[in-house]
């Protein structure tokens, strides 16, 4: 399995256990610490799959979201929203640019967003 | 010859002298008879005057009577002219008393008659849609103003208020004719505000002849709501945060992941990790709680196919079950159409009553869920428990927020006591109903009524979380 992820996650301790987890678990990991180098980083690397935050500095993960789709690439990236602000709006922008997936980080253990992700990729 | 003639002349003369008798005899019995001719017409006469008289006394009695009636009469006017004096004082009170109510109510007020025609107006109405007193009575309130959904389009005829209460056929207890939605009443500037808006019928002798409006601008309430939403928000996010790091950080440790842990550190670390799980649905319950009390929470209503969704809450309720060797049994009623609901708030109801007939059950018990149609378009869901049951000096509290049962505590110290309270909440919201049997150390049934049509879609500011309540 040679899948890549991007983490973009402001929050430096979940960020790394993130990170250390996925790569454990034998995932090429990238990281981004707010929306404007997540979009950067994704645009670049095109990952398999990006773990979304929402709320972060310089850039929001909605307004990265938003910038990614404009991309010919990221438009149909996929992208899961891991999140701990469980708000409507936020919901109803992600599923209008095509997100389907929003796991509210304190309801998820590790190992089940793990195997969340593995499902969206096809490899369970 | 001589006293011949004598006697001839003697005859001549008595003849003369019968003669004139008879005629004087004649003469007498004619005026005899005219006397009594006169007589008889006098009598006549004398009975018509008695008539008359008797007549006439007749008509002076009623005469007096009508007087004596007359005078009743006007004393009687003039009691209920002294009368209409004290009642005019009266009204004149009351009036002002009306007048200085309606003035002095921060609310708008207005009246109007079975025709929506405007019969009064106070001040604050004048000031909220920007039109003098005289400018409104008389006139339609339709030509007025007109009301706005929270999308800026009107209300349809049927769901303005208006029509609703005077479609109202008797008096009714309930209250005034009201929704929880906010609506927008048009200024005369064109300019809407929103209002929280209610609508009496008024009835005379059992008929509609108008109603009551009262509107209240509530957009500083709508920019506290928000504020108070936002902040629920950030302080959620915020909160939860540092839990996310706990709860994963944890879990690293007693994976082995980062090195091998003596069963005195793992007994440890599974503490941590319990208390940091309580502390995460204590977060979410409360998040929850304050989404509906603000009103705020989303309702989005899909085509729900019941059956299949309980299962799936069954499988994940089935884990825990398993772990006290307890029965979980599903019964499904034939042919139960697809529901209205928002899965979410569904999720949220079957999963706090699911594994509150777990976590309140004894080893090796039993729960049941069973689903069905009652009527034909009443939908039944029944959750029942071999459990601990619910003290009854305390049946009355279950549904209370942060309540929680003697004997429930006693088994988990941990719960919230905000699972039914949400419930019930939801339910209330959306045209449901809950209720429950209940017997201590025997069992609990829980029983949910709801139309097959059970939610309608509601715009909030958030959503409900299935993972907050329990």
């Amino acid at each position: 399995m040679n899948k890549t992820i991007l983490i973009v996650e402001d929050e430096l301790p979940l960020l790394n256990v993130l990170y250390e987890k996925f790569g454990r678990e034998g995932f090429n990991v990238l990281k981004a610490v707010n929306g404007e180098e997540g979009l950067k980083n994704a645009l670049s690397n095109k990952p398999d799959l990006i773990l979304l935050d929402i709320i972060m500095p310089k850039m929001d993960g909605i307004t990265m979201l938003r910038e990614l789709r404009k991309d010919e690439w990221g438009k149909s990236a996929k992208v899961v929203i891991l999140t701990n602000l469980s708000s409507a709006t936020s919901v109803d922008e992600g599923i209008r640019h095509g997100v389907f997936t929003f796991l509210v980080k304190t309801n998820w253990k590790l190992e089940e967003v793990v195997s969340k992700v593995k499902t969206l990729l096809g490899i369970n | 010859m001589q006293i011949l003639l004598f006697v001839l002349l003697n005859l001549a003369a008595f003849a003369g002298i019968l003669s004139f008798f008879w005629r004087s005899r004649n003469k007498l019995k004619e005026k005899l008879e005219r006397l009594g001719a006169e007589a008889r017409t006098f009598e006549k006469s004398m009975a018509e005057i008695k008539e008359a008289r008797q007549a006439v006394y007749e008509r002076n009695q009623a005469l007096i009577s009508a007087n004596k009636d007359l005078e009743d009469t006007k004393v009687a006017a003039l009691n209920i002219l002294e009368d209409l004096d004290i009642t005019k004082v009266e009204l004149e009170t009351i009036n002002t008393r009306i007048k200085s109510i309606l003035a002095s109510i921060g609310e708008g007020v207005v009246a109007i008659d079975e025709n929506n025609n405007v019969i009064e107006v106070n001040e604050t109405a004048e000031t909220l849609l920007g039109f003098m007193h005289n400018e409104m009575i008389g006139k339609n309130w339709l030509s007025i103003t007109n009301i706005y959904n929270a999308d800026g389009k009107e209300l349809p005829k049927k769901e303005r208020l208006i029509s609703k209460a005077f479609s109202l056929k008797k008096m009714v207890s309930s209250g005034p004719v009201s929704v929880k939605t906010t609506l927008y009443l048009k200024k005369r500037n064109g300019d809407k505000f929103p209002v929280y808006m209610a609508v009496s019928p008024i009835f005379l002798s059992g008929k509609i002849i108008g109603a009551v409006l009262v509107f209240r601008d509530i957009t500083e309430e709508l920019q506290l709501e928000k504020v108070k939403a936002d902040f629920i928000a950030i302080a959620s996010h915020q909160l939860r945060t540092p839990l996310t790091a706990i709860s994963w950080y944890t879990e690293m440790l007693l994976s082995g992941d980062v090195g091998k842990i003596t069963i005195s550190q793992k007994k440890y670390l599974e503490e941590v990790n319990e208390g940091n799980r309580r502390m995460i649905e204590l977060v979410n319950a409360l998040l929850n709680v304050s989404r509906l009390e603000v009103g705020s929470f989303t309702v989005e209503p899909e085509q729900l196919d019941i059956k299949d969704f309980a299962k799936g809450v069954c499988s994940g309720i089935r884990i825990d079950a398993k772990k006290k060797n307890i029965e979980l049994i599903e019964n499904y009623g034939a042919k139960i159409p697809k529901i209205t609901a928002d899965k979410d708030l569904v999720l949220i109801i079957l999963q706090n009553l699911l594994s509150n007939a777990v976590k309140y059950t004894p080893e090796g018990g039993k729960v049941n869920i069973d689903i069905s149609l009652s009527g034909k378009k009443e939908l039944l869901i029944k959750v029942s428990d071999t459990g601990i049951g619910i003290p009854e000096a305390q049946k009355n509290k279950i549904f209370q927020k942060l309540f929680r049962a003697d004997n429930a505590r006693v088994i988990d110290s941990g719960g919230t006591g905000l699972g039914l309270y949400i419930i019930k909440s939801v339910l209330d919201q959306t045209t449901g109903r809950i209720w429950f049997e209940s017997v201590e150390n025997k069992g609990t049934t829980f029983y949910i009524s709801a139309p097959v049509n059970w939610m309608e879609k509601k715009s909030g500011t958030r959503k409900l979380s299935p993972e907050g309540g329990v």
